[in-house]
């Protein structure tokens, strides 16, 4: 490291933050897996694959974060889109997520016919006219294909037909 | 010439009206469940499986068999146009069909995986004939060691699917590993990582990891740039050119053999056999530099790969009663359904469904490539949508496959989980093949390994004195030192031997 580098600038490289990430995911495998038997090296336990992982885990995540302290590079703001790029890639994770929620309440139609004004509306800006005729031909029609006619069990929620 | 008259008599059966009829049923519902996310051929035959039974035995089995092969050639479809692999086989399709598909290559990459399946179908077909007693023995003689060693030989291919860094590469095939022991241990039972929820007590389902790591991924991503500029590249040309015939011809090729190989080991499969039918052409295509920015290779390889596996799956079914997968267990349900038990005595006792079951094939082969073609002009219209529009399309495609594998909404959940998961590897620059590939294998090789050990009664010398197995190995070791010897020729100044 460069002396007078921040360590703040330093924790924003991308191999640095990935490999603590990695390396946190380790720790609470193995935590996770403290209460499963080790068993032998002749003998495995349920806990010996899990341990072994998160123990090799750690260390090649060691590895990664020490020679991305050494390695000068970028922050890792430059990673991430401009700000509307943002809003649309936010805006449709909070959709899926939302979708998942109300699903199994609401019923497939309906959520999936919100899905696509979100998506076509606000995410890819299409007219209202397009966004309605698509978002409800859609939801219908993956209905009638899906749970008609190939059987697919999908929820009817409040508005089953 | 006793084989030939049988040959000749298995024609006579499936050339029945009623027979080709069958066999082209299940040839396009094979094609249509390959497409469809998430409905896989299993799925299909189990629902089937009452119907069947009021057909004859060789109909009904000719009519799954087409489903099987079907599948295969459907499930490269989705791969190609929108980065959704329709089936696990069709996984490695998505790194090079895809990248064609952005270049305006899709019609050429649709026609290619369909002609590979027809090629590599074909002459599995030939192979599962000639050769089919004698390699039934072979996979016969892989215990849970010779499967321990072919996982850990399978596990070195990270290291030429991880793109720019080994490093990386490795966290993320160990990353694929932890994930791969949650849920039941597979000795003793004991919950592993499930924090007491049901869903993950069989483990990560693999069609929402697929789903959410290449597809929702690829949304997201193209979600970054503004509407007006999300767009595909329109197609141009439908059909391979004489460059792509002359690419493609070696992939094939080795892809069938590969894929046969594979196929005939029990729980080798069609989705083994694809990767590691790309991973040979990343050592030994002409254009190995240009596998994973949209060549030919990369997908005529593995679709020839998965074909030829799925063909060769047959064989331990029909030669031994050993069902190499879960399609070919349903396989053996049916046909005990029918009072029929497969096994050595088959061939003679019942040459009818023997022959006419493997003839079947051929017209089944012929039929899904004559499908498939026309297809392809159909399938790159999809193109012309403005992406926009296509997106949440692809997302509901998505979403009912997620939820229709086990009808939970946590299936769902899990692979939004992965979708931004992968979508922060390849901001952070971290492949999602070696996790995927690690994933897939990380099981099976816990559940040989802790066998193989009880087996041996803890010794470790049980890989090393079965031969099948210290050929693997060694096979491991080579694979595991070319790069390094690679390196130090190249140090030397000593031009690569290859």
């Amino acid at each position: 490291m460069n002396p007078g580098m921040s360590w703040k600038r330093v924790w924003r490289r991308p191999d640095v933050l990935s490999a603590a990430t990695l390396f946190c995911v380790a720790l609470f495998a193995w935590i996770a897996a403290r209460d499963l038997a080790f068993g032998t090296l002749r003998q495995p336990g349920p806990g010996f694959l899990p341990k072994n992982l998160a123990v090799l885990l750690a260390t090649f995540a060691l590895l990664l974060l020490l020679r991305g302290l050494l390695i000068d590079a970028p922050s890792v703001r430059g990673l991430w889109p401009e700000r509307a790029g943002l809003i649309r890639v936010v805006l449709m994770l909070a959709a899926l997520l939302g979708y998942v929620a109300v699903l199994e309440t609401a019923g497939f139609l309906l959520v999936t016919a919100g899905l696509f004004v979100i998506m076509l509306r606000w995410v890819g800006r299409r007219s209202w006219i397009t966004t309605l005729v698509v978002a409800l031909g859609s939801a219908v029609g993956s209905y009638l294909l899906f749970a008609r006619w190939l059987m697919v069990s999908l929820p009817g929620g409040v508005w089953a037909p | 010439m006793d084989t030939l008259n049988a040959i000749l008599g298995g024609f006579a059966v499936s050339l029945s009206p009623l027979r080709v009829f069958y066999c082209f049923l299940g040839a396009v519902l094979g094609t249509i469940v390959g497409v469809l996310p998430g409905l896989g051929p299993s799925a299909t035959i189990a629902l089937l499986l009452p119907v069947t039974y009021r057909l004859d035995t060789v109909s009904a089995i000719i009519m799954m068999a087409g489903i099987y092969y079907g599948s295969q050639y459907g499930g490269s479809t989705t791969s190609i146009l929108v980065r959704i692999p329709g089936e696990s086989s069709s996984m490695v399709t998505c790194f090079d069909g895809y990248e064609m598909t952005k270049q305006g290559r899709a019609g050429p990459a649709l026609a290619i995986a369909a002609i590979a399946s027809f090629i590599a179908g074909t002459l599995a077909v030939v192979g599962l004939m000639l050769v089919a007693p004698p390699l039934g023995r072979f996979a016969l003689a892989f215990g849970p060691p010779e499967y321990f060693s072919l996982m850990v030989l399978g596990l070195t291919l990270v290291a030429y699917l991880g793109g720019e860094s080994l490093q990386k590469a490795l966290l993320m095939a160990l990353l694929g590993l932890l994930l791969s022991t949650i849920g039941q241990d597979p000795v003793a039972g004991i919950e592993r990582y499930t924090f007491d929820t049901m869903v993950l007590r069989d483990g990560i389902g693999l069609v929402p990891v697929f789903m959410g790591m290449f597809g929702i991924a690829e949304i997201l991503s193209t979600m970054e740039q503004p509407p007006e500029q999300q767009h595909l590249t329109t197609p141009k040309g439908l059909f391979p050119t004489r460059q792509d015939w002359r690419d493609s011809r070696m992939p094939i090729a080795r892809g069938t053999v590969v894929g046969f190989l594979l196929g005939i080991l029990p729980g080798g499969g069609a989705t083994i056999a694809s990767i590691t039918s790309y991973v040979v052409e990343k050592r030994f295509a002409r254009n190995r530099e240009r596998l994973g920015q949209g060549a030919i290779e990369g997908v005529a390889g593995p679709e020839a790969s998965n074909n030829a596996a799925a063909t060769g799956s047959f064989i331990p079914l029909l030669t031994l009663g050993i069902p190499a997968n879960v399609v070919m267990a349903m396989m053996l349900a049916a046909l005990t359904l029918h009072g029929i038990r497969p096994g050595p005595l088959l061939m003679q006792e019942r040459p009818d469904l023997f022959w006419g079951v493997i003839t079947s094939m051929y017209l089944g082969n012929a039929m899904l490539l004559i499908l498939n073609l026309p297809m392809v002009g159909l399938f790159v219209q999809i193109l012309r949508i403005p992406y926009p529009i296509l997106a949440p399309l692809i997302l509901l495609f998505c979403l009912v496959g997620a939820y229709s594998t086990s009808g939970q909404v946590a299936d769902v959940f899990i692979m939004i989980c992965f979708g931004i998961l992968s979508y922060l590897m390849r901001k952070f620059k971290f492949e999602a093949a070696p996790l995927v590939l690690a994933l897939i294998l990380g099981k099976p090789m816990e559940e040989s390994l802790r066998q193989s050990l009880g087996i041996s009664q803890g010794s470790f010398a049980i890989f090393f004195a079965r031969p099948i197995s210290l050929v693997l190995l060694l096979a491991t070791a080579a694979s595991l030192l070319a790069p390094t010897l690679r390196w130090a020729w190249h140090r030397r100044g000593i031009p690569d031997p290859r």
